[in-house]
């Protein structure tokens, strides 16, 4: 490997990082480092770990990190499983739409949520109704699910990130390492546990450390729980508190750098280096076609989960289109009006052509970071590269009022990045927050597909004279096109969902993402939660023709990148 | 393949088309016209509020003055989000002044001090001595100097953040930014502002239309730094459905009602931990204890104050332990409540009566009640201030001027359609101008038997009872009741399920770390100290000595 190239890439990536991640967290936390007259403390740290409180929210959120983490191993490694082996009924469709319990749209989510598991919602409504539950003592879900409840709800919401990241390693499995298995002896679940698992390790760790840092910084889900006693949610209340303190800064920290270590010790135990000596797959895999008792199998596990994993999108859907619905299963009147009214607000066209212009360009800005970021980590020898790895996780672990604040004071006339904002205009600045936030799920997939391409490939193309930069772009990225475009999807659809930079940062109605629009239709009195309801299905739609599309349309090359 | 992209396309056409044919017509206000001028506006108002004003303004502007105007409403969150965006953008601002002006470093010590109101009396005497004659013979090591030196240069600056006006919030969150000196009475001109609009209109500021302040609320800035425009209450929003099932018979009337233990898991509060408004809802809560003790004749003044204050924290430690969660977003309660999944909560009024107008079935009958509790609710201003800086101070002064103008008053309250009232919202809120309250006002009017004047009049605020611990009082509750929520509601529960024993009860109730004693002699002085590592270290020493207390319960026999 050339290591000027290296150096170059692992020079530029890390500038990066320390400009637009480590710079505006940095001014923003310092509060908590730095007293009055500019000396530095650590007695807001030291408070964190002296607090019970503290200390439970911080163990609370790790059990939500890991009871969340196996729950959606639990449920994606056997789908990705079956979908490797069978080709089934409807495989495509049912192999696309199992990602969409991911596009859930903010605020109005949650709202979703409380009709189906409220006191008077859907399923109490339905339990009374078949004589299971007593209408006069219903239970109260949300009051009483707690830890298990929010478990659930981050593993339903989820699982899809576990799914993508373990397909594309599945795919990317030499078919002759089972058939040499099984020609050895090696069958069923010993198989599983002796070849399989070990060589799609990669896409799991990815997809597991992605889920696991998400689910420990998680504050939505709890918040739908009144779950409080958990880190993320004590940010959150601190930071609006009104007293200014900076403490909450202080537990920022902690979270980031129990973040950090989680992630390393994950690595260290889970995400060693697969030996891809083989190189790639030298025969295709075929896929059986199911039996009809494995079609069942099939299906009815994908529709099952799916199924379950949406309810909380059909609750939106339903207010979108209800005008009565309180105590019964079903509304009780229905209008479309709300999404004509949703639809020709005056904020809603702007707003959509913003989110599609911030979130397209955040996901190619996103790619070539996630490359550049994964080739630097996987393929050199660089000291610091497992720092520099590690950092790239951490933007999942922000609290984003926190990243927001930041970008917000260093962009500001006289600070040294005001030339980001065009006149008014936050586009740039936008694309960078939103690109910083999902870059995660690009270095996973990318470096996932490094991991799992050997480097042979590439060093051939090089004896044969060609440039390290060429090698890569002619020979690595098509096998990893894959690991790329299920990253991209993610980082897309994640960054047409961003929540605070979008509220703090686009500060002027025409610059408004979806997300802020519909924030700022939630708030309206009277039809406020349906109208933003029908923008937020309309997100939904959009995003689930755009999943499933390139799904269809990619087919068989898709499907081919997955399998060879 | 050409099917199956053909497909995709058709989709993604159905769905993208979706919003352009619905395109708005670009009269309907909230598009930007290119040659308008521009009034930028911050404010917590929800979107109703918003689009009524902007609608209601820009058509004023066009009609009197013939000039084209659009109103960019920002919106970065609530109260605390704003408060935090001002702080930020100012401060960074300043920032630049400063560096410039004494080609010194921006310490978080000058950070403080150019923000800190109290400074204001040594700076003015400072300037007058020539502080600012010279900025950069500042003397880098002298804090004191430097600290009044930023002081004096913010307040002579008109340093600004590209925004006009602050619309919107509790009198808390105006005060709080007038000291920071981030309002303004009067542009640089001295032409514009709220109180040039003052020696415009003398006759609105008159007791007869806008009172200074009402039972003890203030209802302007005294120095004209905010006008309140229209007012606001806490009352309780309960769901009748959920309440007979539980067992009560008729509704809730009082605070003292949200703490029968029936309402185990079934109340929904706000937090006074992050919006001063909310704050002082619990505040009424003490002062009308504190007065229903006095009325009773029997202690003095300084006893019944104490007493008071003492009953409410038990009170309000009882109310908490029913309390599902303390949430910071208005809405949540009143919609939590209308849904069935609370099945009562403290709520804005107008938040309370379009809930329960919105639930309202052919019978005219609502499930969601709303009601002032009685003798323990004040009635705040929701204000409007000019922010220093103020790009387009002349037409922030309109602005100001129509809200307050008889017209502008009209959106608050007439019904949509009525003439001169809203187009598409009932924003449901009391009109600020008591000139307002008229029988031909009140045809038009959505709550015609609401007159906030009255209900204002059952009850007088007394800042001298606990005005000066008003911060405290958020600490304290975060300490006993939001910090340790699990624990209390655990011991709450074992309590309910014993019989509440009197041995148990009492360990609960006891409020003697939160005694007004307590506060005033200890917590308090700890707080005024700023001292920020000094108060983490109390609300743990508090929180954990509650935490201890609630365990201890769950040990303690039944009955």
């Amino acid at each position: 490997m050339s290591r000027s190239f290296a150096i170059g890439t692992y020079a530029a990536t890390a500038l990066f990082f320390a400009l637009f991640f480590a710079y505006p967290i940095w001014h923003t936390v310092k509060e908590a480092f730095l007293t009055p007259d500019g000396s530095l403390t650590f007695a807001y740290i030291g408070e964190v770990f002296l607090n019970p409180v503290y200390v439970e929210g911080l163990i609370n959120s790790f059990y939500m990190g890991l009871f969340t983490t196996i729950s959606c191993l639990l449920i994606a490694l056997p789908l990705a499983m079956l979908a490797n082996r069978w080709d089934f009924w409807g495989k495509q469709l049912l192999n696309s739409l199992i990602l969409i319990p991911l596009i859930l749209p903010p605020f109005v989510g949650a709202l979703g949520v409380r009709q189906l598991l409220g006191q008077s919602g859907v399923l109490n409504s339905f339990l009374t109704q078949v004589g299971l539950m007593d209408a006069q003592s219903p239970f109260d879900w949300l009051g009483e699910g707690r830890l298990l409840g929010v478990v659930l709800m981050n593993a339903l919401h989820l699982y899809p990130i576990a799914y993508l990241n373990i397909s594309a390693a599945l795919a990317n499995v030499d078919p002759a390492m089972d058939e040499a298995a099984e020609n050895l002896g090696c069958h069923g679940i010993r198989r599983l546990f002796r070849i399989t698992l070990p060589m799609i390790m990669p896409g799991v760790f990815a997809g597991a450390t992605i889920i696991f840092i998400w689910s420990f910084t998680e504050l939505g889900v709890p918040l739908i729980f009144d779950f409080t006693r958990v880190t993320s949610v004590q940010i959150f209340d601190g930071i609006k508190d009104l007293s200014g303190n900076p403490f909450p800064y202080a537990l920022v920290v902690v979270m980031l750098i129990a973040t950090v270590l989680f992630y390393l010790l994950g690595k260290w135990a889970f995400g060693r280096d697969v030996g891809a000596s083989s190189g790639r797959a030298t025969t295709g895999r075929t896929l059986k076609p199911a039996t009809p008792l494995a079609n069942v199998l099939c299906v009815g596990s994908f529709v099952g989960v799916t199924a379950l994993a949406v309810l909380p999108h059909l609750g939106v859907i339903l207010l979108s289109v209800s005008e009565r619905w309180y105590g019964t299963i079903l509304p009780t009147e229905w209008s479309g009006q709300h999404f004509r009214d949703a639809l020709s607000h005056p904020l809603t066209l702007n707003s959509i052509g913003n989110s599609l212009k911030y979130a397209s360009m955040a996901t190619g800005l996103n790619v070539i970071l996630g490359v550049a970021i994964a080739y630097v980590v996987v393929r050199t020898k660089l000291p610091g590269r497992q720092l520099l790895d590690a950092m790239a996780m951490l933007p999942l672990a922000v609290p984003g009022l926190v990243l927001a604040f930041g970008y917000l004071a260093m962009t500001r006339e006289g600070q040294p990045f005001s030339f980001l904002i065009l006149g008014e205009d936050p586009v740039l600045i936008l694309v960078i927050a939103y690109a910083v936030r999902r870059l995660p799920y690009v270095v996973r997939a990318a470096a996932a597909g490094f991991q799992q391409t050997s480097v042979t490939l590439e060093e051939a193309a090089r004896n044969l004279g060609c440039h390290p930069f060429r090698a890569l772009l002619k020979v690595t990225l098509p096998l990893i096109a894959a690991n790329l475009v299920a990253g991209g999807l993610l980082a897309f659809s994640f960054a047409m969902l961003e929540v605070s930079d979008s509220l703090i940062l686009a500060e002027q109605q025409q610059h408004f993402p979806i997300t802020k629009a519909i924030y700022s239709l939630v708030s309206s009195l009277g039809n406020g939660p349906h109208l933003a309801s029908a923008l937020g299905v309309w997100a939904m739609a959009f995003l689930t023709v755009t999943i499933t599309g390139a799904g269809l349309i990619l087919g068989k090359k898709l499907g081919a990148l997955f399998r060879i | 393949m050409w099917v199956r992209i053909s497909i995709v396309l058709a989709l993604l056409g159905i769905v993208l088309v979706a919003p352009f044919a619905m395109r708005p017509d670009p009269d309907s206000g909230g598009i930007k016209l290119d040659d308008a001028e521009r009034l930028v506006i911050i404010t917590p108002h929800n979107e109703s509020i918003q689009a009524e004003f902007a609608r209601a303004f820009t058509r004023h502007m066009e009609k009197k003055f013939n000039r084209q105007v659009f109103v960019d409403w920002r919106q970065p969150g609530g109260t605390s989000e704003i408060a935090r965006f001002l702080r930020s953008e100012y401060s960074t601002r300043f920032e630049n002044l400063w560096k410039k002006r004494t080609q010194l470093a921006f310490r978080a010590a000058t950070r403080d001090a150019f923000s800190n109101g109290k400074l204001n009396e040594a700076a003015q005497s400072a300037i007058q001595q020539g502080i600012l004659d010279d900025p950069t013979l500042l003397d880098s090591n002298d804090s004191e100097q430097l600290a009044l030196a930023a002081r004096a240069m913010y307040l002579e600056s008109n340093v600004g953040v590209g925004i006009d006006l602050f619309f919107g919030g509790g009198a808390y969150d105006f005060s709080k930014q007038a000291s920071a000196g981030n309002l303004v009475s009067r542009d640089p001109s001295g032409r514009y502002g709220p109180a040039a609009i003052a020696d415009d209109h003398p006759d609105w500021f008159s007791d007869a239309v806008m009172p200074q302040e009402v039972s003890g609320e203030p209802f302007r800035d005294p120095e004209f730094l905010w006008l309140g425009t229209v007012l606001s209450s806490f009352g309780i929003c309960y769901n009748e459905d959920v309440l007979s099932r539980l067992g009560f018979k008729g509704g809730l009337t009082s605070w003292d009602d949200l703490s029968d233990p029936r309402l185990a898991g079934q109340v929904a509060l706000a937090d006074p931990t992050k919006s001063g408004s909310t704050t002082k809802a619990f505040e009424m809560l003490i002062q009308e204890r504190i007065q229903r003790i006095l009325s009773e004749g029997k202690l003095s003044e300084d006893e019944a104050v104490s007493q008071g204050w003492d009953e409410a924290m038990r009170l309000i430690l009882k109310i908490s332990a029913n309390s599902r969660y303390f949430t910071d977003s208005a809405a949540k309660v009143p919609r939590d409540v209308a849904l069935g999944d609370a099945a009562a909560g403290m709520c804005i009024d107008f938040y309370g009566r379009t809930f329960n107008e919105l639930f309202r079935d052919e019978n005219e009958q609502s499930h969601v009640q709303f009601v002032m509790p009685r003798a323990g609710t004040s009635i705040g201003a929701d204000p409007i201030g000019m922010l220093r800086g103020a790009p387009n101070p002349e037409l922030a002064h309109r602005f100001i001027e129509f809200v307050l103008s008889p017209d502008g008053q009209k959106l608050w309250n007439f019904r949509p359609g009525s003439p001169g009232g809203p187009s598409r919202f009932a924003l449901r809120r009391p009109p600020i101008r008591k000139d307002f309250y008229t029988p031909e006002n009140q045809i038009h009017m959505t709550d015609p038997v609401v007159n906030p004047y009255e209900i204002a009049e059952g009850f007088t605020y007394h800042p001298d009872w606990t005005g000066s611990i008003f911060n405290t009082l958020r600490f304290v509750i975060r300490c006993a009741c939001i910090d340790p929520h699990e624990e209390q509601q655990a011991a709450w529960k074992a309590l309910i399920e014993r019989g509440m024993p009197a041995e148990g009860l009492a360990v609960f109730e006891d409020v003697s770390l939160i005694s007004y004693e307590a506060v005033t002699t200890r917590i308090a002085p700890i707080l005024k100290k700023k001292n920020k590592v000094a108060e983490i270290q109390l609300a743990r020493e508090l929180a954990s000595a509650f935490r201890e207390n609630y365990h201890s319960i769950e040990g303690t026999p039944g009955k």
